[in-house]
């Protein structure tokens, strides 16, 4: 069990900037507390404190949406491929839901990538990803070679991601410009 | 555009406890009997509301940190008497013998 002194330590870690003051005061409490048990569940509720505040900022609130979100498409993926597998009433639901299974692992990874990097991403990487991806995909609509997988499902996994790349590249643009390093200066 | 909806059952707590006399956030905690972290949102939301204000005071031991004291503002005062005067009129007979809190909430606002 991390100690309470390293619980305040990711407590003032995850707390927005703006709370800060509020994480001294319970930094100031905690000090006040003997009881090493009672001082322990004191920094734990420090914690759990910071983790909320955090999860009422927009930043924290768009993940919790992209994550809940990729999350339930998921679930519901893994339903529909358990469903049409087990039955097989309807042969169509596995070729279905493996494509959206496809599309969703795809949401989730570049929500991520977007969320964590987006303003160090390059551009040019994102933009050469994005072709590469489209090319293939575009191979694979129009070839049937290979037989491992559905060439739709491939196909279907490409284009979404390049759908995805080609996202990233507008964003990444788009904050590129909005936070130039000499705005980011001046303010 | 800001939500106004009953406070919480802990929100009374707190009030009822501040409305007597100013504490520190330990002091409340072992008052209201609290967890840190059900406490620490509520002081957060009723200071952000302007209910409540944090005094930093110094500390009496040295090598001690400055602590925060919470009291409520005029606001918050008017505030807790309806929030508190609310809570003792929803709460049911049965419900006062039961639970504790609308119990303890009832000398306040009377």
């Amino acid at each position: 069990m991390p100690s309470p002194d390293r619980w305040l330590q990711w407590a003032v870690n995850i707390m927005p900037k703006e709370k800060q003051k509020w994480l001294v005061s319970m930094m100031a409490e905690c000090e006040q507390v003997s009881n090493p048990v009672e001082r322990q569940l004191f920094a734990i509720g420090c914690f759990k404190v910071a983790i909320l505040e955090w999860a009422r900022t927009r930043k924290g609130l768009n993940y919790i949406a992209r994550a809940g979100s990729a999350f339930i498409l998921m679930a519901g993926c893994c339903m529909g491929v358990y469903v049409a597998t087990k039955s097989g009433a309807w042969p169509d639901a596995i070729y279905i839901s493996k494509i959206i299974t496809g599309l969703c692992v795809f949401y989730m990874a570049g929500s991520a990538l977007i969320l964590v990097s987006i303003k160090g991403l390059k551009i040019y990487a994102a933009a050469g990803f994005s072709a590469a991806m489209m090319g293939f995909g575009y191979c694979r609509l129009i070839s049937s070679r290979l037989e491992s997988l559905p060439t739709d499902y491939l196909a279907a996994l490409c284009l979404e991601a390049a759908g995805l790349m080609i996202g990233l590249f507008f964003a990444a643009i788009y904050f590129n410009l909005l936070y130039s390093p000499g705005v980011d200066d001046a303010q | 555009m800001t939500r106004t909806r009953a406070p919480s059952k802990s929100t009374c707590l707190v009030l009822s406890e501040l409305s007597k006399q100013a504490l520190y956030g330990y002091a409340l905690m072992k008052a209201t009997n609290l967890k840190s972290g059900t406490l620490y949102p509520i002081l957060i939301r009723l200071t952000e509301r302007g209910f409540l204000e944090a005094n930093w005071e110094a500390p009496k031991d040295p090598g001690r940190p400055p602590r925060q004291r919470y009291q409520l503002t005029i606001k918050g005062r008017s505030y807790a008497k309806e929030a508190l005067a609310s809570q003792a009129s929803k709460s049911s007979p049965k419900s006062l013998a039961n639970d504790a809190v609308p119990s303890k909430l009832k000398g306040v606002t009377q």
